[in-house]
């Protein structure tokens, strides 16, 4: 059968140097308010610290599991995140935890079940690209039924309604399509359909050019720098001000006050702030040397479904991680989605540090 | 096949997807570059602007104390108005609720509501009743942030030394110099903001309380300062001068005990003073000592024993040095030991003693006591006064190095380098902060006193202490003579150099240095008194009873037991009044000061033309001799004598007479007509003729 090697190791390093970063700085971002309200420093720093040993310890089991037995379980991980979907919408159970998104409450942990959404799309499209081979360049047989099933789940995650995790899923999905075969004319039609759909909701309905302009609001923070652009504004006042080497560990003025929650989805711009170019640029290439990996281990995987599982997991980090940076960056509307293995947040990271392991199960059967 | 042919595509198709995500990556890393360093300056200095607009909480700054625990600087909490302006709805009527409360121009508040920043200030520091109308109005976007309020219960007392604070700093002095320790850690008033950015924080989340400054005890002892300011008060209204200033240390440890200059200044309302009051003098202001510098030239000597002050010198009532004769304030002191040539502040003694020592050795020492240097005291704006340079310097330079001139030194040098020779030799480091603790009161750090070096032996120290207690007991220092104590003293009258370059002819700064009791010094002191308009015009008269009467008040405060035996020398009820006429002012203040005479000078001139009672008169005591000087416009003058002076002291002279000179040869004055005190008219000429000086 297939032989085993061992896992990639380059992938390992940079997930290891990503996640080190990620708990340091989420340390420094949330210490004095912590501190403020918990009477402790640590307090962000010890619950990421328990999810990062819980993901590590599911990592290492990932990487354990073989992973074309994922394939049975496709369905059962589908309706579990289709039940998680709805539940959110259930009193006492979900809640708003921000404007945006909904959260699950287990009484010990809250979570957001599009991290479940992420990883069952992936399974489900890679397992549909291999299962649908044959027909995957038609239209009809090949690409409908599976637009149907993305616009079914993305409508349930934009009820929340969550815009930012929304366009992730749907920009993994049609990469993945995009990988699996599915004609480039195809693909480039339906885009334009949506494209035609948006801007004629834009040009017709009042409430949507508002959208619009909230949603282009980064191309121009300064016109409205104490609304739509703050954010914006104050990630970019963070990052100039750490020029090459960074104004020192610790050291950021604007996680006090001005960036909210600092350690969540604008950590990158702390991180620049405080370690500057060097630091900045550092975690670019951490994530650029991840991508390369997941991508290689893709294509040096020995089966359709492990190319396919491969690069789903591989672009949801790299989808996650572009936006997030592009955001922080002041190159994308701000959109709420967090930075994977870095930013705080317990079950994303442990659904980050699960689908390395996936990687490292599939690096070990490498052709 | 057509898993093969998949695969190729697959393979194909990662490749570009992969290629889209690297480009992207890249990208990201040239738009960090951007951001960071083509955008950064002009980012930083918006954050900067951003994080000094306010959102801050002030802490309460530390506050000052004296030696003996009393208050000089503490903070009260005083109220700031703030507007956050995208939450006032209402600007108009928000303007015109505030405007008459604040005090403020309706147009000047409309504008700072409209201002597209976070957190604007209104007005900062408002009195209590104004927060709490402001309070009352419940105005939507408008309020209150606590702030520190510097205040001063001792009023202007030893306001050189504190300094001030503006709004939000300390601007000067210890206030100024200790910002670091006063300052304290800003708080932080924490606002919600939507995780999307799209709503403006509208509630406090949260407020992290700032870390309030530390306290500073300072060497300065309140009661001798009170006793030094009331002092300084005095002189202020007998001589009217420009300046006077009084810094008194313990000469052990190089503490400062008191410091306080005129013009003076109240911190809390700073602003109302002109900028040159705040100035602290006695570290700021440097001039030419004149003969307080003397103990530098005798220390040297006496420790390189180039002398021993039971020496003979012969004064001839000139020096010469670089061929020009440089004289001393009498006609000629004869014979003396040289402890009599400290005594009579002889010139031509000090030159000689200078001149023997040569300019590298009289100068080593004369840095070694601190000068041309910051004695790096804790406070701002030290002066370190300017130096001959050794390697430049000519003869004659040397000559006046030594009994005072030509060298510009501050008030705290001298005090320190007194204070040198009071500790034995060793010359310390000045203090005025000695620990430094926290809001409770526990200490943070104790600042220990700091020896800079050892001068002079403790035998030389001591010996020249005693003759210079001695000096101060022989008669001639009736007006500093602390009955009761032995004190060292010696005054110094020096002339102010014109902005211009040269001397001012008519005002001088007259000054005192001692320290005492000299069997076991607790405190030296430095007086001087600059530029004064009215009263007597020399140091001994001037300085000196200021000297005296703040140092009687010191030992009793400090309970030191004075001494029966040291009593104020009789003085003779009737004295020949000695002759000024033909001296110039100088002269005739070095000569009244140490005679023990009184002297007033009137008119504009330099050479003393006239006096009132005349030389050879019996006159009681104590009697002030006036003494005229010419030119008065149309007036006739007196030729001076211009025998051995240069070419250019004769220029100078005559010019100040307004009379023409007409010279003939070289070198110095030798024959002059007409004859010194025939009477001329204003504009005459007078031929000079110039040659060798003859030999001696």
């Amino acid at each position: 059968m297939k032989t085993r090697q061992g896992p990639d190791a380059l992938l390992l390093l940079s997930t290891f140097l990503l996640l080190g970063i990620g708990l340091v700085m989420v340390y420094s971002s949330s210490s004095v308010w912590s501190l403020y309200e918990f009477d402790i420093s640590y307090y962000y720093l010890r619950r990421q610290g328990i999810f990062a040993v819980l993901g590590l310890a599911v990592m290492y089991l990932g990487s354990r599991f073989n992973y074309w037995n994922w394939r049975r379980f496709v369905q059962p991980v589908f309706w579990v995140n289709i039940l998680l979907l709805l539940l959110v919408f259930v009193p006492g159970v979900g809640f708003d935890r921000t404007e945006a998104q909904r959260w699950i409450n287990l009484g010990f942990v809250q979570f957001q079940p599009t991290d479940v959404t992420k990883f069952a799309m992936v399974l489900f499209t890679a397992n549909y690209l291999v299962a649908k081979k044959e027909y995957i360049h038609t239209f009809k047989r090949g690409l409908l039924p599976v637009l149907l099933v993305i616009g079914l789940i993305s409508g349930l995650i934009m009820m929340q309604p969550d815009l930012g995790t929304t366009l992730t899923i749907m920009m993994t999905v049609f990469i993945l399509l995009f990988g699996g075969g599915v004609r480039v004319l195809h693909l480039g039609s339906v885009a334009a359909a949506g494209g035609s759909i948006i801007t004629a909701l834009i040009l017709f309905v009042p409430r949507f050019r508002y959208q619009l302009a909230r949603v282009t609001s980064f191309l121009n923070p300064w016109e409205d720098p104490t609304g739509s652009g703050w954010q914006i504004i104050q990630s970019l006042l963070a990052i100039g001000s750490g020029s090459l080497g960074g104004v020192g560990l610790g050291a950021s003025r604007q996680k006090f006050l001005y960036l909210p929650e600092p350690w969540s989805d604008f950590i990158y711009a702390i991180i620049c702030e405080e370690l500057g170019f060097i630091g900045g640029a550092a975690v670019i290439i951490l994530f650029l040397i991840l991508i390369w990996r997941g991508f290689r281990i893709a294509i040096s995987a020995p089966d359709l479904f492990g190319k396919y599982l491969a690069m789903g997991l591989t672009t949801i980090i790299a989808v996650q991680a572009s936006i997030n940076l592009g955001v922080v960056l002041g190159t994308l509307p701000v959109t709420g989605i967090t930075l994977p293995l870095v930013s705080y947040g317990g079950t994303s990271l442990l659904m980050n540090l699960a689908f390395i392991g996936i990687l490292l199960n599939i690096s070990r059967y490498s052709t | 096949m057509e898993t093969r042919v998949s695969y190729t595509l697959v393979r194909k198709r990662l490749l570009k997807s992969l290629a889209v995500f690297a480009f992207f990556m890249v990208y990201l890393i040239g738009r960090l570059a951007w951001v960071q360093f083509i955008q950064g300056d002009e980012l930083r200095d918006k954050a900067l602007a951003q994080w000094n607009r306010g959102l801050t909480v002030q802490p309460q700054r530390g506050s000052i104390y004296s030696r003996n625990g009393t208050l000089l600087a503490g903070s009260a909490t005083a109220e700031s108005i703030i507007a956050i302006p995208s939450e006032v709805k209402d600007v108009e009527g928000t303007a015109q609720a505030l405007a008459p409360i604040l005090e403020m121009k309706v147009e000047v508040l409309r504008e700072r509501l409209e201002r597209t920043q976070f957190e604007v200030f209104l007005k900062r520091k408002v009195d209590d009743d104004v927060a709490m109308a402001v309070k009352a109005l419940k105005l939507r976007g408008i309020r209150t942030t606590i702030e520190s309020k510097r205040f001063y219960p001792g009023g202007n007392l030893g306001s050189h030394a504190l300094g001030f604070v503006g709004i939000d700093e300390g601007l000067e002095g210890i206030e100024f110099f200790y910002e670091k320790e006063l300052m304290g850690q800003k708080g932080y008033i924490v606002y919600e903001a939507d995780a999307r950015g799209r709503e403006l924080p509208d509630a406090v989340q949260a407020y992290l309380p700032p870390i309030n400054g530390y306290d500073l005890v300072l060497t300065i002892d309140e009661v001798i300062q009170h006793i030094v300011e009331k002092e300084l008060d005095r002189a202020m209204l007998d001589f009217a001068p420009e300046y006077a200033g009084v810094i008194a240390v313990d000469p052990k440890t190089g503490e400062i005990l008191a410091m306080a200059s005129r013009p003076d200044f109240y911190p809390e309302i700073y602003a109302d003073y002109s900028e040159s009051t705040w100035r602290n003098p006695l570290i700021s202001h440097s001039f030419e000592p004149g003969s307080t510098f003397k103990l530098a030239t005798i220390s040297a000597a006496l420790e390189e024993d180039i002398v021993t002050l039971h020496d003979g010198y012969y004064c001839r009532g000139f020096f010469t040095a670089s061929g020009r004769n440089i004289k001393c304030w009498s006609s000629g002191h004869g014979s003396q030991t040289i402890k009599e040539v400290l005594w009579n502040s002889c010139n031509p003694g000090f030159m000689s003693m200078g001149t023997r020592l040569g300019k590298e050795k009289l100068f080593e020492y004369i840095r070694a006591f601190g000068y041309g240097g910051r004695t790096g005291v804790d406070l701002p704006g030290e002066n370190p006064g300017i130096l001959f340079n050794v390697k430049t310097m000519s003869d004659a330079d040397l000559a006046v190095s030594s009994f005072g001139q030509g060298n510009a030194v501050t008030p705290i040098q001298q005090a320190m380098s007194a204070a040198a020779i009071a500790n034995g030799g060793t010359l310390m480091r000045p203090m005025i902060v000695k620990e430094i603790r926290d809001e409770n009161g526990d200490l943070v750090k104790k600042i220990p006193p700091k020896e800079v070096r050892k001068v002079i032996t403790a035998e030389t120290a001591s010996e020249l202490s005693i003759a210079l207690a001695d000096g101060v007991e022989r008669g001639s220092g009736v007006y500093s003579m602390v009955e009761g104590y032995r004190m060292a003293g010696k005054t110094g009258t020096a002339e102010k150099i014109a902005p211009g370059g040269g001397y001012l002819s008519n005002l001088y700064i007259l000054s005192y240095v001692g320290y005492g009791p000299i069997e076991n010094p607790r405190i030296a002191m430095y007086v001087f008194v600059d530029g004064a308009t009215k009263g007597p015009n020399w140091g001994g008269q001037v300085a000196g009873p200021i000297f005296k009467r703040i140092m009687t008040q010191v030992m009793q405060y400090w309970n030191i037991a004075p001494n029966d035996e040291i009593l104020q020398p009789k003085l003779p009820e009737e004295i020949v009044a000695p002759n000024f006429v033909n001296l110039t002012r100088k002269q005739a203040m070095d000569k009244a000061d140490q005679e023990g005479f009184s002297l007033r000078i009137e008119g504009e001139g330099d050479l003393i033309v006239g006096q009132v009672p005349p030389a050879g008169a019996n006159i009681p005591f104590g009697t002030t001799i006036i003494v005229y000087t010419g030119p008065g416009g149309e007036r006739e003058i007196t030729v001076p004598l211009l025998e051995g002076l240069s070419l250019r002291e004769t220029s100078e002279l005559l010019s100040l007479f307004g009379l023409r000179l007409e010279a003939i040869g070289s070198g110095i004055a030798i024959i002059q007509e007409p004859l010194a005190g025939t009477q001329v008219e204003s504009g005459d000429v007078i031929k000079v003729e110039f040659g060798e000086p003859s030999q001696e």
